[in-house]
């Protein structure tokens, strides 16, 4: 029987948690990861009167409990957003049974979580961030939602970013389709369709500088995005990966210490934080409490494996 | 009025493909929870010809975020 310290909750071909696997390793934490599309291999049982879980992987035993339980890193969608379900009956109890499962170990009440799925399921809504990230001192884009362009403060001549409110993932038959942030007109707006689906107007910022901040705990990780030295007009996502440049930064203490304000208002431990600089000023975007961060380890070497690892170490919040 | 949405007009399209067919010089180890290099057992996110993570879409940040199956 190994007592585990920290779980991990991922999938398999989730390459991102192989680095703080290693770090944890690195930090010698007794650990097990389980990925979703794996219980096949598990033999999983809960034993709710003790409140522990066991897990036997190749007839290894990792037991874990709410007293000897220090973490859990939670790499794992929190809202369903499935394009496809399955056709199998079986599949599909697979699918939606094992999710609640795991949805289910919040009965790890007494564990630290990166981050916990029910703090990560209100965080998510766009809104709710503007709203509190203008709360605690941000200066925020001018934002309406609505399924009609028809308003009183859009001008035909006048460009608008807009957006999903929800992560944008579309599927037809062998294709999908992702929405990114628009630049559109006024005129646009208002001769197009918006009935069908509310969408997120927002003032246009230009020109810009594109900053992404990534929070774990107290550190923050800052990079300046540019395309061939420029400045990005739109979402700089669209662009072909060869020709951006992330840019290591240090941002004004005020402004660092609000991106660590809204992690820790919003109830979460990391978060992925959009901004833009623009008029002299540091305007939010948005956070994303599942955002990316690989790529920044691998473009920039920021430690961010080293400091989930740390904190999942430590079990606490140490803000 | 136009009859597809504005955000539907806008959407990125692209070939739905299969994932995590490479990487075929590497196997993951089930209880140490980490892939790693057939050959010599070095971990495989450190291995330069190691091709993940990535995404779908070929960008950067939305791909895999956990935010959809």
């Amino acid at each position: 029987m190994n007592k585990i310290e920290v779980l991990i909750i991922s999938n398999k071909f989730d390459f991102t948690t192989d680095y703080v696997v290693l770090a944890l390793r690195e930090l010698k934490i007794p650990y097990v990861r389980i990925n979703r599309d794996e219980f096949f291999n598990y033999s999983i049982k809960v034993f709710l009167e003790k409140e522990e879980l066991h897990v036997d992987i190749n007839g290894k035993v990792f037991v874990l409990s709410n007293e000897t339980l220090k973490s859990i890193y939670y790499r794992a969608p929190t809202f369903i957003r499935s394009l496809d379900i399955p056709a199998d009956p079986e599949e599909q109890l697979y699918k939606f049974q094992w999710a609640s499962f795991i949805r289910n170990l919040i009965i790890f009440e007494n564990a630290f979580w990166i981050n916990n799925p029910v703090v990560t399921y209100r965080a998510e809504n766009k809104l709710y961030q503007l709203k509190i990230a203008k709360q605690i001192g941000f200066k925020i884009p001018y934002t309406v939602v609505s399924n009609d362009g028809r308003l009183p403060a859009i001008k035909k001549e006048t460009k608008y970013a807009i957006k999903t409110l929800d992560p944008g993932l579309l599927k037809t038959d062998d294709k999908e389709a992702f929405i990114y942030t628009n630049i559109v007109t006024g005129g646009e707006l208002i001769k197009n369709n918006l009935r069908s689906a509310p969408v997120v107007i927002q003032e246009y910022l230009f020109p810009k500088l594109d900053i992404r901040v990534t929070v774990v705990g107290r550190k923050v990780f800052a990079v300046k995005i540019l395309r061939q030295g420029k400045n990005i007009d739109g979402d700089w996502r669209r662009i072909k990966k060869e020709e951006l440049e992330y840019i290591p930064i240090k941002l004004p203490d005020d402004i660092s210490q609000l991106c660590i304000n809204l992690v820790k208002k919003l109830g979460l431990i990391f978060g992925a934080i959009d901004l833009a600089f623009a008029n002299e000023e540091y305007y939010f975007l948005e956070i994303n409490p599942t955002g990316e961060w690989a790529w920044l380890v691998n473009s920039v070497n920021f430690p961010i494996h080293k400091e989930i690892a740390y904190l999942l170490a430590q079990g606490k919040d140490v803000r | 009025m136009d009859a597809k949405h504005i955000l539907l007009e806008k959407a990125f399209i692209y070939k739905n493909k299969q994932e995590n067919t490479e990487n075929e010089n590497y196997v993951y180890d089930n209880s140490l929870g980490y892939w790693m290099k057939k050959d010599n057992g070095k971990p495989a996110v450190y291995d330069p010809e190691f091709s993940g993570p990535r995404t779908k879409k070929e960008d950067i940040e939305t791909g895999e975020d956990q935010k959809g199956e």
